[in-house]
């Protein structure tokens, strides 16, 4: 062990510790957690699998209501009705959700 | 776990906005953030008004910390450059990024510091950045040694390790901090072109 870095390093550490370092206040550590809270990035609307799910069910859904006999014709045009308009708005929800979450993480 | 070694998952939080983070952060590195600032600036208020402001900035930047270097390093990055505003706002003028620095760094392992090298503001600030740059057994091996005066059975003990254990610790420690010490003034060199 070098006796003169050991001599150099104790007198560069007191001198740099001697002062009197204060916590922060109270009310400086609440602003700092209220900007964090106001920047906090918001969830997924819904989880991936949850998508995967309700996707799944609605297939599911037609297709049962497409093998069932005639006299229940209107449950296959609802779920036509259903799957045309899925296909329709997803494309228009995925442009809203990546046009919102391009505009949280620019500002 | 070492406090640099959970820093990447710190890191993860904070970016998230995960209050508790912030507070976990703030709590660790808020005194040694405020010394940063004091050697920087010179004054106790103005201290305090760049820590702040060094703490507001990270949560609006955090984003861009890619994890390459220590948390703290990175926040006193941000106070630098938050100090200098400060001091100019009070018609100050910022610390100079000369080469005296350099030499305080080569004689350290060679001959005494004279006093004016050792109590110069720009050593006192690079040591903090340094010290807390560490990981926190490194860190607080260094205090008990060389601030409060501890024997190294005294930390053996502390540690709960070996005499030698606690040796190799303490040189590695004295290691890890001069290294920081050099890679700090070649970042500075050049950062200022």
């Amino acid at each position: 062990m070098s006796t003169v870095l050991d001599e150099n390093l104790g007198r560069i550490l007191k001198s740099a510790l001697a002062v009197e370092a204060p916590p922060l206040r109270a009310e400086q550590m609440q602003q700092i957690l209220q900007q964090a809270a106001a920047r906090r990035r918001p969830a997924d609307p819904l989880p991936v699998w949850v998508i995967a799910a309700l996707a799944a069910g609605l297939v599911a859904f037609t297709l049962v209501a497409w093998s069932l006999p005639r006299p229940l014709a209107a449950l296959k045009i609802a779920a036509g009705i259903a799957l045309l308009a899925n296909l329709g708005l997803s494309p228009l929800a995925a442009v809203v959700i990546v046009r919102n979450r391009r505009w949280s993480y620019a500002h | 776990m070492s406090l640099l070694s959970a820093e990447p998952e710190l890191a993860g939080r904070l970016a998230q906005g995960d209050p508790a983070a912030w507070k976990e952060l703030c709590e660790t590195y808020g005194r040694s953030l405020y010394l940063y600032a004091y050697h920087r600036t010179g004054d106790a208020s103005a201290a305090e008004d760049v820590r702040q402001e060094t703490l507001l900035a990270a949560v609006e930047s955090i984003a861009g910390y890619r994890g390459e270097g220590p948390l703290f390093a990175w926040l006193c990055g941000i106070a630098r450059c938050k100090a200098a505003d400060e001091l100019r706002r009070r018609g100050r003028q910022d610390l100079p990024l000369d080469a005296a620095d350099q030499e305080t760094w080569q004689q350290l392992e060679r001959e005494p510091l004279p006093d004016e090298l050792v109590e110069r503001a720009e050593t006192r600030a690079a040591l903090v950045e340094a010290l807390w740059s560490l990981p926190e057994d490194y860190r607080e091996a260094l205090l008990a040694r060389y601030v409060r005066g501890e024997s190294v059975t005294e930390i053996a003990a502390r540690l709960g390790r070996s005499y030698k254990a606690a040796e190799s610790v303490l040189s590695r420690a004295r290691e890890a901090l001069l290294r920081n010490l050099k890679q700090e003034e070649s970042h500075r060199e050049h950062s200022s072109g």
